[in-house]
């Protein structure tokens, strides 16, 4: 089929305004949140994509698919594009299927609690609806102004702003409309749910979710706490969350974390470690927990109270400060228990110290006494060579993370070749068959999560 | 399964499990066959084994003797035909030794054949409890298998929502981690454990667990409560999930006290007293409710999970999730149907979990002609059963969420579809 008969059929799916094979679109599609200089993208074979589409709804979602497995392109869904793990990059030829169009709320049903939407629109416009109506959503992640509910989902979702009181977003998702490889148009409800949570599109395509809601919070208290060392302000955490309080939020902050964000000429506290703890509730459960929680914290210093609000009311922006300085970022996202935070990163530092590498670090209390970890480093990726070499350093880290137990937050097309150290071989052949099954052209997002076209020069270094 | 060479098999399995683990006595066999309400199927021989080492052996046993049928399962207790069988049964209790608790990390790793309530109890001396529990006596692995809706369910979910890992052993003998064991299994590979919860042994026999454990709470309450006959229950449900220290919420109709018709609510509250004494003031002031004794509220909760003697002498149970907002159509369904006894345990995001108890003085004919109308009506209130072991067939075949993918997907973990080959062929 030529190019105008293919570009045609797009058309009479999506509508003109809704397809482009311009140049400048296929380019803008061609990455995410991370820097992707031009030889990693060699070394990958990453071609562009042939079209961008957007579509408006599961139907016409359903039908992009059929074409697609008519004519053998592959197709990746992308929405907010705020994820850096490559999971949205287009690897092959093929389609890119924008999901911002998608973003009507379908329902909000305050009597059973739950919301459903399509995958599109973004956590913050979601939240400001359901706040209208006195509910909200258990958990939310820290880019919530930039990040879609649809992206979220498919990429786990276990941390996040509301995780470690509400459970991670596995536990919200109540439906799911999916369009399958096939074409097919289904509900997926739970527990089948999580096996499409946390798949990054690779076992088809979101087109609507339900979530279960909570009453809004009447009140949300953000404290700052600060700690000379990162074993004192973990030990502080656990002891906090022994008492069985959950905190809505709490996140950690190093030193260079508050340098990076000195350079813009922000006022930073003197501490080595930072603890911004938020908890959130009714007024009363609020004046019982600050209770507790100044015991627990007695010895601690507690930072004034507008530092702590200025901290919370700019928590979507922590990776927007630090990417200032940069001016690239290489930034992790690693999960480990709570308990290893201070080995991992003891380990981190001793690591960047010997190879002269100066990294920062925050971390998100997720679900389940788990801590996603942000290891990140400033570096320009206009250099590549010095690029190139923060780059395999950053799979060490990974490496190391893994060997203590940890885990990449997120696999995408950078993290493939961590699987074998992460799942043996008898697993890592059920994800292949649950892909072929479901998806037995490979069409669907290939190249990620579970199928490994990592360059032999990238390959990581065994754990 | 009737060219298989009996006595051989059995020495096989002696040899390797010890006489006192085989079953071959007819009698015992056909104990091993019900389930609580299926009475036709006598299992070819049950094995006990005690030692995860063993499966692989067992395994080389089947494969040696072409068993086509393979059934795993706990004490049998379950009320949805999980356990049932007519192959070889795996009576996993036994597996009942290894058992890490893990404070620090807030986790625990158990054998599949630990009772439920013991592992409770162990996990209490370290100042720790699994949040969910069964409403019914049961093994780790049993409550996982069949879906791990409970007690605790309201505030926790399903066991999904804890679950880090099963270890799974494949009908081919590999055995397989289905989540993980130190972070939560979303972001690093396809969460599996989704596929077992309510899997009923379709696709593996679950050996082991890994499971999130959470500190017991400071302080707790129950209150228990009937209402007025002209409430709306799911009105009252929805005014007590406004609650933050709302741990379980149950409903009883027609059971505790069956010498009222009011329906019955039993609550529990957990956290810090001053929080839990100013949801209890709030909820003392929702309007026709009136409260029972405090001793009678306690005794419920203690004696929640269910044994024989507690559930009514019935000759079938529906067991079947429904949207809250469906609950009160739900019981206008019943009410030609002498509104038989009602067991409800309200699940997070609005849904409930029911169970119905058809009495045993109906005749056959009229309990099944109750069941299909029941199972022809299902859409209509959006119930579904929570797991596809389900004793009516139809109902799964009609209402169990994707049950078309389940069984697209069954090949990739059972091949030769021989676990639960026969009682889950749909």
């Amino acid at each position: 089929m030529s190019e105008s008969d293919l570009t045609k059929k797009f058309i009479a799916v999506c509508g003109e305004e809704n397809v482009s094979n311009q140049d400048l679109d296929l380019i803008a599609y061609s990455s995410d949140l991370a820097s992707l200089p031009a030889v990693l993208k060699q070394m990958y074979k990453i071609k562009s994509p042939q079209y961008v589409l957007r579509p408006s709804s599961p139907e016409q979602i359903s039908e992009i698919v059929k074409i697609a497995r008519q004519y053998n392109m592959p197709f990746t869904t992308r929405a907010g594009g705020s994820s850096g793990t490559g999971a949205i990059i287009p690897i092959d030829d093929g389609l890119i299927l924008d999901m911002t169009k998608m973003q009507a709320i379908l329902n909000i049903d305050p009597k059973s609690q739950q919301v459903t939407m399509q995958p599109g629109i973004t956590w913050q416009k979601l939240s400001f609806q359901l706040n209208k109506l006195g509910l909200m959503v258990g958990i939310h992640p820290s880019s919530s102004p930039s990040a879609t509910v649809g992206g979220f989902i498919s990429t786990g979702g276990y941390a996040g702003i509301g995780a470690p009181k509400y459970g991670p977003i596995s536990k919200q998702v109540q439906k799911l409309k999916i369009v399958l490889p096939s074409g097919n148009i289904r509900e997926i409800m739970p527990p089948l749910t999580s096996l499409f949570v946390g798949a990054e599109g690779t076992l088809g395509i979101i087109t609507e979710i339900t979530l279960q809601l909570y009453p809004k919070s009447q009140i949300t208290s953000p404290l700052a706490f600060g700690f000379n060392n990162l074993d004192s302000a973990i030990g502080a955490l656990e002891a906090l969350l022994k008492t069985g309080i959950h905190p809505f939020h709490a996140m950690l902050f190093d030193r260079t974390f508050f340098d990076a964000s000195r350079t813009l000429g922000l006022d930073v506290p003197p501490n080595e470690i930072v603890l911004l703890l938020t908890l959130e509730g009714t007024e009363f459960a609020m004046q019982v927990e600050l209770e507790i929680i100044h015991n627990i914290f007695s010895e601690t210093s507690q930072l004034d109270e507008e530092f702590a609000s200025k901290e919370w009311q700019n928590r979507f922006k922590a990776e927007l400060f630090i990417k200032r300085a940069g001016p690239s970022l290489i930034l992790l996202e690693l999960g480990i228990p709570l308990r290893l935070v201070p080995q991992l990163y003891d380990k981190f530092q001793s690591m960047g110290k010997s190879e002269q590498i100066e990294l920062g670090f925050c971390g998100i209390l997720g679900h389940g006494k788990s801590m996603l970890c942000m290891p990140f480093i400033l570096t320009d990726e206009q250099k590549p060579m010095d690029y190139l070499k923060i780059l395999s350093f950053s799979r060490k880290l990974i490496s190391a993370t893994i060997k203590l137990g940890g885990a990449p937050y997120g696999i995408g097309l950078w993290g493939t070749s961590y699987l074998p150290f992460i799942h043996n071989q008898d697993k890592l052949k059920i994800f292949s068959a649950i892909k072929q099954i479901l998806d037995e052209k490979n069409l669907c997002n290939p190249g990620k999560l579970v199928e490994d076209r990592t360059p032999e020069q990238m390959r990581p270094p065994k754990p | 399964m009737l060219s298989i060479d009996k006595d051989s098999l059995t020495t096989d399995l002696i040899e390797l499990v010890g006489l006192e683990n085989v079953i071959i006595d007819e009698i015992a066999l056909k104990e091993y066959g019900l389930d609580r309400y299926q009475t036709e199927h006598t299992p070819l021989l049950v094995i006990k084994p005690s030692d995860p080492l063993q499966f692989k052996r067992i395994n080389f046993i089947m494969r040696r003797y072409k068993i086509n049928s393979i059934n795993p399962r706990g004490y049998g207790f379950g009320i949805n035909s999980g356990a049932y069988s007519e192959g070889l049964t795996i009576d996993l209790t036994l597996l009942n030794k290894k058992l890490e608790v893990n404070p620090q990390d807030s986790i625990v790793t158990a054998q599949a054949g630990f009772n439920y309530s013991e592992l409770q109890n162990k996990l209490m001396e370290y100042g720790f409890r699994l949040p969910i529990e069964p409403i019914l006596k049961g093994t780790l692995g049993g409550f996982i298998a069949s879906g791990g809706i409970g007690y605790g369910s309201f505030r926790y979910g399903s066991i999904l929502n804890i679950l880090r890992s099963t270890t799974l052993l494949l009908s081919n003998g590999q055995i397989i981690q289905t989540g993980m064991q130190y972070v939560p299994p979303y972001s690093s590979g396809y969460n599996l454990n989704g596929l077992i919860c309510g899997s009923e042994g379709y696709f593996g026999i679950i050996t082991e667990a890994i499971l999130e454990i959470v500190p017991v709470p400071q302080e707790s309450l129950n209150l228990l409560f009937s209402l007025g006959l002209s409430v709306e229950i799911s009105q009252v449900l929805t005014k007590l999930t406004q609650f933050s220290t709302v741990f379980n919420i149950c409903v009883y109709k027609s059971i505790l006290n069956s010498n009222t018709e009011n329906t019955l609510i039993s609550l529990r509250l957990e956290g810090f007293s001053e929080t839990l004494n100013a949801d209890k003031t709030s909820i003392e002031k929702i309007e026709d409710i009136t409260f029972l004794d405090t001793d009678t509220a306690n005794k419920v909760w203690e004696n929640r999970i269910l044994d024989s003697s507690q559930i009514p002498d019935s000759s079938a149970i529906i067991e079947t999730i429904i949207p809250l907002t469906f609950l009160s159509q739900f019981f206008t369904f019943w009410e030609p149907f002498d509104s038989p006894p009602v067991f409800g345990i309200l699940m997070n995001a609005g849904t409930i979990l029911v169970y119905v108890f058809l009495l045993k003085e109906l005749s056959e004919s009229r309990k099944n002609e109750i069941l299909a109308e029941f199972v022809n009506k299902a859409q209509e209130f959006q119930a579904y059963p929570p797991t596809i072991g389900n004793s009516l067939k139809a109902f799964v075949e009609n209402c169990y969420p994707n049950l078309d993918i389940v069984k697209e997907l069954k090949p990739v973990f059972d091949k030769d579809a021989i676990l639960k080959s026969q009682e889950l062929a749909f």
